[in-house]
């Protein structure tokens, strides 16, 4: 019933959010329509962060505690948060073409996310191919810790190492004041909430599935 | 003070094992070297790495991380293959001495290995390396590759494609190490550093990972 209640619920929000984003807001005028990418890019992003954060606390109270729902939800949302890293990337580089003039640059932060998804890739290569023993699963979460170890220097990565991708404008490391507008503002923080609840939405999902499959194997060994 | 002059014999001990070994066998040192060497020739003849100082520096750290990988996994295969591991962790060894010396094995083997692919690298590309900066770069460096590349071949040692997976891990985990190398080489060879502190960030990478591997010793050599 919740379930079903938090569905409807990211529809409606994800709905009002495509309201807001192609009607609502006026087209930005140094950037013209390409700068409304803003309000995919950051929120898939933002849920990426969430999701390996997620991932590195599971696996740690996986480690102390043996208990196998962090194990699947560590596994749930590093499966779903590398899905919205890589979408991440591609609307980042949809977005960069038009604005820098290239699809791709060496730049740092680009690169370590990049680099981040290799290493959940890995992860989940890893899971898929052993999953029964206890062992493994801790090796596994010993790769999401090390994964999640990436994640601040990605981060920092904008403010250490200077380049072309734009300063952090929102957030503790933020140098200089926003420049976004009220309605740009508005309009990302729905988006933020819309792509976080559909985050949630397909974790649970998948969550779901992998203790059926879990069971199953379990049923099958027995 | 006693029990750290143990651990350090210990970890001698297990270095001297590995030495011995690797002077009989040379398997490490040539799969490391000619690997390195055969790279930076084919670059020196199909590309203009001579006249581009940043080309150049991308080829040498790539083929320097590339040949390492099948160095270190080399160096392990041989261990579990002779059932070296085993033993050691069958011995009343603590685990943590066990995952260091084999990084100080590691580490010893491609420092060896990388003066000697500077020397070459000197002959074949005429790029003069021969500099204490670069000295200390290619030192916190190869340690950071030796930690990485310890760790990702033992969590994987137990599993079928270890040799695909180890190398999944360990090229996206050292691309920081990589990258600060690149920038760092080109400003070497130009004789303008700029940006000392990527050789902190480095070495504080190069520590955390030594971290870890200290911490999930128990656990990778788990039975």
């Amino acid at each position: 019933m919740f379930s079903k209640f938090f569905i409807i619920t990211t529809f409606l929000i994800f709905t009002f959010m495509l309201w807001m984003m192609f009607w609502w807001i006026p087209i930005d005028i140094s950037q013209g329509p390409v700068a409304k990418t803003v309000f995919i890019h950051v929120p898939l992003a933002w849920c990426s962060m969430i999701a390996i954060i997620l991932v590195a606390f599971s696996s740690i109270y996986y480690l102390f505690n043996k208990n196998i729902f962090w194990d699947n939800l560590a596994q749930a949302t590093a499966e779903v948060g590398v899905m919205f890293g890589i979408l991440a990337l591609i609307s980042g580089i949809i977005w960069a073409k038009p604005i820098w003039g290239v699809w791709w640059t060496g730049e740092a932060k680009l690169t370590t996310t990049l680099i981040l998804i290799l290493i959940y890739a890995a992860y989940i290569l890893f899971r898929s191919l052993y999953t029964n023993s206890i062992q493994m699963k801790k090796i596994a979460a010993i790769i999401a810790i090390i994964g999640a170890i990436d994640s601040p220097i990605i981060y920092f990565a904008a403010n250490l190492w200077q380049e072309a991708h734009p300063v952090t404008v929102i957030g503790p490391l933020s140098r200089k004041e926003s420049y976004f507008g009220a309605d740009y503002g508005i309009t990302l923080l729905v988006s933020v909430i819309a792509f976080t609840l559909l985050f949630i939405v397909l974790t649970q999902l998948r969550y779901k599935i992998i203790k059926i499959d879990n069971l199953i194997s379990l049923k099958d060994k027995l | 003070m006693k029990n750290i002059y143990k651990i350090f014999f210990i970890i001698k001990l297990i270095i001297f094992k590995d030495f011995v070994e690797e002077i009989k066998s040379k398997e490490i040192f040539i799969s490391i070297i000619s690997y390195s060497i055969l790279v930076l020739v084919v670059v020196a003849t199909t590309s203009n790495a001579k006249n581009s100082v940043e080309f150049f520096s991308t080829v040498f750290w790539i083929s320097i991380s590339f040949s390492i990988i099948l160095g270190i996994n080399k160096s392990m295969n041989k261990e579990f293959e002779n059932k070296g591991i085993e033993y050691l962790i069958t011995s009343p060894i603590d685990k943590e001495i066990i995952i260091f010396a084999k990084i100080f094995t590691n580490f010893i083997f491609i420092n060896i290995a990388s003066i000697l692919i500077i020397i070459f690298n000197n002959i074949i590309l005429n790029y003069d390396l021969y500099n204490p900066y670069f000295i200390l770069l290619i030192f916190i460096i190869n340690f950071g590759f030796s930690v990485i590349g310890t760790i990702t071949f033992l969590l994987f040692s137990k599993v079928r494609g270890k040799e695909i997976l180890s190398p999944l891990l360990f090229i996206p985990l050292v691309t920081p190490l990589l990258m600060g190398g690149a920038v760092l080489t080109v400003q070497i060879i130009n004789k303008d550093i700029q940006n000392f502190s990527w050789y902190g960030l480095i070495i504080a990478y190069d520590l955390l990972f030594l971290i870890i591997g200290f911490f999930i010793s128990n656990i990778i050599f788990q039975e």
